[in-house]
């Protein structure tokens, strides 16, 4: 007992990310609850937010990165979960200042969610054990379907209501796998189950069956497909930044899980992982090319770029985790940018149809210059990032392929291309209108905000940097 | 024949399993094929309870009781009180849609059959009765289990119900100007 009680003091110490982020998690509620409703209040609430993110980034990066596992093999504080947890606050940073450049002015309880989704989302980089990720991942999606709700309108509740059906019932699917695998190897740790599997004589149907089913949550996360349904309405109908944020940061807990899930179960996972992809990127591309509404494209072009970041997991090296892992930092830019993008857009024109933004950029150059970035970056072609993490995850799979890999490998990677130059036709639809189209004659003369272009120009800085120096992000992955 | 022999050789615990099952299947496919939702909740209700006497043939006294104060109690009453408020006269018009019950049907079906498959191609361990500790399911070892070994998520679920607390509240807090029901 003094053991395990010192072993669980020793292990508390070593969080101290997650403890600042809980503290500033509870300042959040004590402030929301003792200062005055007025926009005064509400600025302090998202000044103090940002601060503990920008706390907690630091603190992260002076943490010292060790495997062993904490609270009794609960959590492992790998380097990957290190990287992950860093991209965490990166994009809760850049959608804060969303926030503030945009002036919406939420309400204090927005930003106790966020740094909730934050806060769980780094115990989800780190579990190892399927308690901890079922709790971690619970929080996140709990936290997920009150933003998306929370504007009230019947809109946003029908879509909170799409979004908690088919979470729950991806969760249920994944419990159900999950209580299989606890069944068949008689461990919750991932290394329990790794070592149950390898030794026991367990039929290999049920076992791949039952990491199908746990996979359902990760899954869901990724919105890749099949549990890819809930993400054209919500993302049509939450509030911009809100909807950026959970474009941008569940997908790096779902793509670690998925990760660890994959590794743990020690069968080649080759032709299901393939059959995701392949789903995943042709129902998002093939539906996002007849979109009329900007952002329900982003919807499916999110589908089709889970997919994307799903290839690097293929064979399961450590090599394709890191073209992943390159992926989703890209990616995290790419998004956040695109859709600062469109809220600026919107800002001008008072809706996110594409007919509405034609001649925005004969009027504003810059302005159309940096959105063309993210749609080039978006779409994966040089100079920017998204080709180098295009480039790195096909890479991965060429290498898997020419090294005896299955057949299905090389219809992945046709694929991917394939649809790379489809994605051209719909992410180039929004310069395309805001280049080439002839503005409306009785357009209300607004001025670009400053603080809201200098925003947008250092995320397409970043995308840009990342094609020219991917050493910045390389160096940091393990 | 050979069926016949398997029956008259079935112990008390296996009887009383397969007479739970029964019940509980029979309260799920009420629960969904119900067109009354009062009708619906009590199914519901009835499938809780022949849980809680499952929980209760697998050695989980504890679970079984908080089942039934907590879901057949708490939940479903507060879930009967919702219903018979808001009035609902309409039956349900869901399952007057043939599409979504057919396709409903064919993914659950399909899900049904592999997993009998597969588990059925399953060699399961038996456990032994003679070495099986018949204190695993009392809420003392639950207690001591919960505050050593799995304190870490035991934590994290108090910080999960206080985000979600904070958002319920946010969630049901009436704006200005707004039609109340």
């Amino acid at each position: 007992m003094q053991q395990q009680l010192s072993h669980i003091l020793e292990s508390g110490s070593k969080l101290s990310v997650e403890l600042l982020l809980f503290a500033g998690l509870i300042s959040l509620i004590l402030l929301i609850s003792f200062l005055k409703k007025n926009e005064k209040a509400r600025n302090v609430i998202w000044l103090v937010s940002l601060i503990v993110t920008v706390v907690s980034f630091f603190a992260l990066t002076q943490t010292f990165v060790s495997d062993a596992l904490l609270f009794n093999g609960l959590i492992q504080n790998s380097s990957f979960s290190h990287f992950g947890k860093s991209l965490v606050l990166i994009s809760t940073a850049i959608i804060l200042l969303h926030i503030k450049v945009m002036k919406y002015d939420l309400e204090g309880e927005y930003y106790v969610l966020i740094l909730g989704i934050a806060f769980s989302l780094s115990f989800l980089l780190m579990s190892s054990h399927l308690l901890s990720m079922f709790v971690a991942m619970e929080a996140v999606s709990l936290s997920s379907y009150m933003l998306v709700a929370f504007r009230q309108k019947a809109h946003n509740l029908e879509a909170g209501i799409k979004y908690l059906i088919f979470g729950a019932t991806s969760t249920a699917l994944m419990l159900y796998g999950a209580s299989f695998l606890y069944g068949i190897t008689g461990s919750l740790s991932f290394a329990g189950i790794q070592q149950g599997l390898t030794s026991g004589t367990s039929d290999g149907n049920m076992v791949q069956i039952a990491l199908l089913m746990t996979l359902a949550g990760p899954l869901f996360k990724l919105s890749a497909a099949p549990f890819h349904i809930w993400a054209p309405d919500v993302y049509e109908a939450t509030p911009t930044p809100l909807i950026s944020y959970l474009a941008i940061a569940p997908k790096i807990g779902g793509l670690y899980i998925a990760f660890r899930l994959l590794e743990t179960v020690p069968y080649d996972h080759t032709i299901i992982l393939s059959i995701i992809i392949l789903l995943s990127i042709l129902i998002g591309n093939f539906s996002a090319l007849t979109q009329k509404n900007a952002k329900r494209m982003m919807g499916y072009s999110g589908i089709a770029q889970s997919g994307f970041l799903l290839v690097g997991l293929l064979g399961l090296e450590i090599t394709g985790l890191r073209a992943s892992g390159f992926y989703m930092a890209v990616y995290i830019f790419m998004t956040s940018g695109a859709f600062l993008l469109l809220d600026m857009v919107e800002k001008q024109t008072k809706s996110f149809q594409f007919s509405d933004m034609s001649g925005l950029s004969q009027k504003f150059v810059f302005f159309g210059i940096i959105g063309l970035i993210f749609m080039v970056g978006l779409t994966g072609l040089p100079p920017t990032a998204g080709f180098t993490a295009k480039f790195l995850v096909f890479t991965n799979v060429w290498e898997q392929y020419s090294g005896g890999g299955h057949k299905i490998l090389l219809w992945v990677l046709l694929f991917g291309l394939i649809n790379t130059a489809i994605s051209i036709y719909y992410y180039f639809k929004i310069p395309y209108f805001m280049f080439l189209k002839t503005p409306p004659e009785n357009k209300s003369e607004n001025s670009l905000n400053m603080t809201q272009l200098s925003l947008l120009t250092i995320l397409a800085f970043a995308v840009l940097a990342l094609f020219f120096a991917p050493q910045w992000v390389q160096n940091q992955l393990f | 024949m050979e069926t016949l022999e398997t029956i008259k050789n079935l112990t008390m615990t296996q009887w009383s399993f397969y007479a739970v099952s029964v019940l509980t299947l029979f309260g799920a496919l009420g629960t969904i094929l119900s067109k009354n939702p009062i009708h619906s909740v009590i199914y519901l209700i009835m499938t809780f309870f022949s849980l809680s006497a499952h929980y209760v043939l697998l050695n989980a006294q504890f679970l079984a009781a908080v089942n039934i104060v907590v879901y057949a109690g708490a939940i479903m009453v507060l879930f009967l009180f919702v219903v018979m408020f808001l009035n609902i006269k309409d039956e349900a018009p869901e399952l007057d849609n043939n599409k979504i019950v057919i396709g409903a049907s064919i993914v659950g079906g399909t899900i049904g059959v592999i997993l009998v498959a597969a588990i059925r191609l399953t060699e399961s361990q038996k456990i032994d009765p003679s070495t099986y500790q018949i204190k695993t399911g009392f809420i003392e070892t639950l207690g001591q289990l919960l505050y050593s070994k799995y304190l870490l998520p035991f934590e994290l679920v108090s910080v999960l119900f206080l985000i979600a607390m904070s958002g319920a509240v946010m969630l049901g807090r009436k704006e200005k100007g707004e039609r109340n029901f």
